[in-house]
């Protein structure tokens, strides 16, 4: 299968195709590098070492955090769960957004069931999005330990306002925890100036690096409150059977993927050749032509049709089941896209699309907007076969 | 302190070698990474050899990483001796 020719629109699972540098600094890794960082002090481990550092300081620039809390980790999920499972205590309380995905829920599940914790979903507006009304009114009634947000959906593409959400959780000296797997590279986030206590990123979708990288930021007040879910070789203190109990080796037990940081280091760096300002008022335009033109076809129904911050994500309901809908996208159009629950039950349940859920239309930062109209014209005219 | 000798800076982690390498190259002083000598810790890790006459300097560039410093040496041929114990 060559992905070349198709039109991709699964950028919300995983961004295809990636800025070339990003493969060229692979491969340039792999074939003039190749050794593992911070395990030694040859030239190549050197080499890996400064490109980690580099990575760490270059995401820390563009989220407005300390590249000395930054940990590497292989995913958003696992940055989340080494929050929760560390901050989240017995018979603790949690309140989340009502759009989470399983990266929260699961975890949060866990918790529940293992150590008694009390889970409180926080009210949304008639899109599910959490609101300086609706978090303020629900902090002002009871007290939770943790905020969880996330910053956009993966369902409908609609963003939360951090900046007045993160002071508010900060009047109510709430640690506010971010799920950035959807926003990260495409809208702006600033921990410092949002009030992010831990800003959970995934390296593969809008920052453009390969899968299997990911990250976790976190604020000074969040540095000594995370335990490892791992535990292992660090190459620091080696002489103890214990993990060091300093960041970022704490959190970062086992060989580093310095393949897949050297492709996220260059796919950052795109982003930031590009700003990620650009890259988010591209976004917004491929989903207002793609709202513009599916409201245009009857049997179509869109979630989150609605003005404001958002990524180029949208999903929609037709009369045909989301599965059957994606498969003659793929077979008889070459459009890949995601149908289903996205694995976000909890944000299916929240629109009203369980059990089905929906068929998501994901156009990315690389997504011509005229991969748009082909993709509008195929649902059109598989709609206009539909009674 | 003799500027003939050569010193040796150890930190907690090779993120903070490369912190610190990243500080001092910006002042243009001289320094390389070496592996953490085995008399010091059998740790599999890094440290910075400096000249030993720009040891104050460099320790003045990387005060905001004083928390993260472990110790100074003078290197005396394969041996390393902390600046503390010469204090």
């Amino acid at each position: 299968m060559d992905g070349a020719g198709r039109l991709y629109f699964d950028n919300a699972a995983t961004s295809f195709p990636k800025p070339a540098t990003v493969y060229e600094a692979m491969d340039s890794y792999a074939r003039t590098i190749g050794g593992s960082a911070g395990r030694s002090a040859h030239a190549q481990a050197i080499a890996g070492s400064r490109l980690l550092f580099s990575l760490r300081e270059e995401l820390a620039e563009l989220m407005g955090a300390n590249a000395d809390l930054v940990v590497l980790t292989k995913n958003a999920t696992e940055a989340i769960n080494l929050v929760l499972h560390s901050l989240v205590e017995e018979k603790g309380r949690v309140a989340h957004s009502p759009l989470e995905h399983n990266a929260v829920m699961r975890p949060l599940q866990t918790l529940a069931a293992a150590r008694g914790v009390k889970l409180h979903e926080i009210p949304g507006d008639e899109h599910g999005r959490v609101t300086a009304e609706t978090l303020d009114a629900f902090l002002n009634k009871r007290s939770v330990d943790l905020v969880v947000l996330n910053h956009a959906s993966n369902v409908h593409g609609l963003a939360l306002d951090l900046t007045v959400l993160g002071e508010i959780c900060e009047y109510y000296e709430t640690p506010l925890i971010v799920d950035g797997a959807q926003s990260g590279g495409v809208l702006p986030i600033n921990m410092e100036a949002m009030r992010i206590a831990a800003l959970c990123l995934t390296g593969h979708k809008g920052l453009f690096g390969p899968t299997g990288t990911g990250a976790l930021l976190l604020d000074d007040g969040m540095a000594d409150r995370i335990d490892p879910l791992l535990h292992g070789g660090t190459g620091s203190v080696s002489e103890q059977e214990t993990m060091p109990d300093f960041l970022p080796d704490r959190l970062e037990a086992g060989t580093h993927n310095t393949i897949g940081a050297a492709g996220l280091l260059a796919g950052i760096r795109y982003l930031i050749d590009r700003s990620v300002e650009a890259i988010g008022e591209h976004e917004q335009d491929l989903r207002e032509r793609m709202i513009a033109r599916l409201r245009e076809i009857d049997g179509v129904e869109i979630l989150g049709d609605v003005a404001g911050p958002a990524t180029a994500t949208v999903s929609i309901l037709t009369p045909l089941a989301p599965s059957d809908l994606a498969y003659l996208l793929n077979e008889q159009y070459g459009i890949s896209v995601r149908a289903g629950l996205h694995c976000a039950p909890r944000a299916h349940q929240t629109l009203g699309t369980m059990p089905a859920g929906a068929v998501r239309l994901a156009p990315g930062a690389l997504t011509l907007p005229d991969a748009i109209d082909e993709v509008a014209d195929a649902l059109a005219e598989i709609m206009a076969t539909v009674k | 302190m003799n500027e003939d000798k050569i010193c040796a800076i150890t930190f907690l982690s090779v993120h903070d070698v490369m912190k610190a390498e990243k500080l001092l190259l910006k002042i243009n002083l001289p320094i390389r990474i070496i592996p953490v000598p085995k008399q010091v810790s059998p740790e599999c890790g890094m440290a910075l050899q400096v000249d030993c006459a720009k040891l104050i300097e460099a320790r003045r560039v990387l005060a905001s990483m004083a928390g993260r410093m472990k110790n100074a040496y003078r290197i005396e041929g394969s041996a390393f001796h902390p600046l503390e114990d010469e204090a």
